[in-house]
């Protein structure tokens, strides 16, 4: 069986992609974690 | 996987024992482990003093007395004459003629190389330089006083260098593709750019004052001088010394202008890397479209091409103005202002690794062409062969494309890892509380992580 993916390698470009989302994703999530942690010590 | 009927660049490098997209993964993974190894153990900053030290005074005055500079000048003077007669009288086939190497690989490509390990080496050889200097000197001879200059306006800083660092590029990648053929820069026009320019240069040292214009407009001098700030050997007050590696970085680039220059090397690298690789559907797509309108073929592709370099810079520019926006809302960050100029240092030995891997085997090949036949046969006529290498060839083998390949990924992660070192190192320095310094490098981590991305994705496109 062939499959259809001669056209695949136009979108290569993804995965350069991924490494840099998953990074801006830890930062968004760690800041956000950082402020609910202080937002919670001020409350308590 | 050979079922797999993939086209283009999913075809390519077999020889590598992963996929190409993986080393970008494995580029990434290490310098998100440098971060944290920073964070951890890099408390206090390093790099703000560069603890110069005078080397001995007997190779000092060798190296930086007059009789030395005189014969680097005067060697640079010939060297520009002779690449720009070759230009003029020499064969119309950019690949036999002297000038077009000597401009484009030899001093563009050297000159940066050797800045890196051995300092500031352009400043000696400079033509324009050595010419001003000596028109200067003769003036006061016959004047009795030295040439008065206006004052160069401070604001202006080094943006003319960096518009001129376009321009250079422009030229031989751009105006130099006409037609779409890979025939490169008409060598004749090389050389009536060179003249041109140094027309240009000398009326600007005329008006500003010789070592003004070099510090801050003088192309060559700056974007060459800006890869010296990394290396280890300075002069300092007409004394040769050793610093500390990387600390000269950290003040180069308080002058207006200094972030432009930089982006503007890095984007242009981008640029040659991608107009025949990931930017090469979209440039065709543009081509068609100013072509329907009417335009010149020539000038259609100049068009294109000159959009794409254009969105290259802003591209370049925006990813590193959105990591120091990110550091601005980090507790204690200096003001904006003082944040974009203060990093800019950070992208300098990104600027050499994008240099060093898109331009390793052209360098390495065409080098092999400069010492050889294009030195005995300067003007590309086949009839001098001054040092009886005339004939000689280019060896093509000389390293395999998978030796290539991982000198590029060496490079890129080099020197990525360094200006994450020179940015963590400036965190140290300006934020008071050492948790919050970190936290702001949460962000140049990203515009590295993504520039290294990018760099390995337009040399697997263009590898493939």
């Amino acid at each position: 069986m062939t499959l259809p993916l001669a056209h695949v390698g136009h979108y290569l470009w993804v995965l350069y992609l991924v490494p840099v989302l998953v990074v801006i994703g830890g930062i968004v999530r760690t800041i956000a974690a950082e402020r609910r942690r202080k937002r919670e010590e001020g409350d308590g | 996987m050979s079922w797999l009927p993939f086209a283009h660049a999913l075809a390519a490098r077999e020889d590598l024992p992963v996929p190409a997209w993986l080393f970008a993964w494995g580029a990434s993974i290490v310098l998100i482990v440098s971060f944290f190894a920073l964070s951890v153990g890099w408390r206090r900053p390093r790099f703000e003093e560069a603890h110069w030290r005078p080397l001995g005074a007997g190779a000092s005055r060798a190296i930086t007395g007059l009789p030395v500079q005189a014969l680097c000048g005067a060697i640079g003077v010939f060297l520009l004459g002779v690449a720009v007669y070759a230009g003029l009288r020499g064969t119309e086939a950019p690949d036999r003629n002297f000038a077009l190497t000597f401009f484009f690989v030899t001093c563009w490509l050297g000159f940066p190389l050797l800045s890196v390990f051995l300092g500031d080496v352009f400043r000696p050889f400079n033509p324009w330089r050595a010419v001003g200097r000596l028109a200067g000197s003769a003036f006061a001879a016959i004047a009795g006083q030295r040439p008065a200059h206006f004052a160069y306006p401070e604001k202006l800083g080094r943006w003319p260098a960096a518009v001129g660092l376009v321009a250079v590029v422009w030229l031989e990648i751009v105006y130099g593709a006409s037609g779409g053929v890979a025939v490169g820069l008409d060598p004749h026009a090389a050389s009536v750019a060179a003249l041109v320019y140094s027309v240009y240069t000398l009326a600007m040292m005329a008006l500003f004052g010789v070592e003004r214009w070099c510090r801050a407009g003088e192309v060559f001098s700056v974007y060459f001088g800006m890869f010296s700030q990394l290396g280890v050997f300075a002069v300092e007050d007409g004394r040769l010394g050793r610093r500390r590696p990387f600390s000269a970085a950290t003040r180069w680039a308080t002058v207006p202008g200094s972030a432009a220059v930089v982006i503007a090397s890095i984007a242009t690298t981008s640029f040659d890397g991608a107009s025949e690789g990931a930017f090469k559907g979209g440039i065709e797509k543009v081509f068609g479209w100013l072509t329907d309108l009417g335009f010149d073929p020539t000038w259609a592709l100049r068009l294109a091409d000159t959009l794409f370099i254009a969105l290259c810079c802003a591209g370049v520019a925006l990813v590193y103005l959105l990591g120091v926006r990110g550091m601005r809302t980090v507790h204690g960050a200096p003001p904006l202002v003082k944040l974009r100029s203060g990093f800019a240092h950070t992208l300098i030995p990104i600027a050499f690794a994008y240099l060093a891997a898109h331009y390793f085997s052209l360098f390495l090949f065409q080098e092999q062409a400069q010492f050889t036949y294009l030195l005995s046969d300067p003007l590309g006529t086949t009839t001098t062969d001054l040092f009886g290498t005339a004939s000689a060839g280019v060896n093509f083998q000389l390293v395999s494309a998978t030796a290539i390949w991982y000198v590029q990924v060496g490079a890129l992660v080099v020197g990525h890892v360094i200006g994450l070192t020179l940015a963590h190192d400036r965190a140290v320095a300006w934020w008071s509380d050492y948790r919050d310094a970190s936290r702001s490098q949460y962000w140049m981590l990203a515009v590295m992580v993504a520039f290294t991305c990018f760099g390995l994705y337009l040399l697997s496109v263009a590898n493939a």
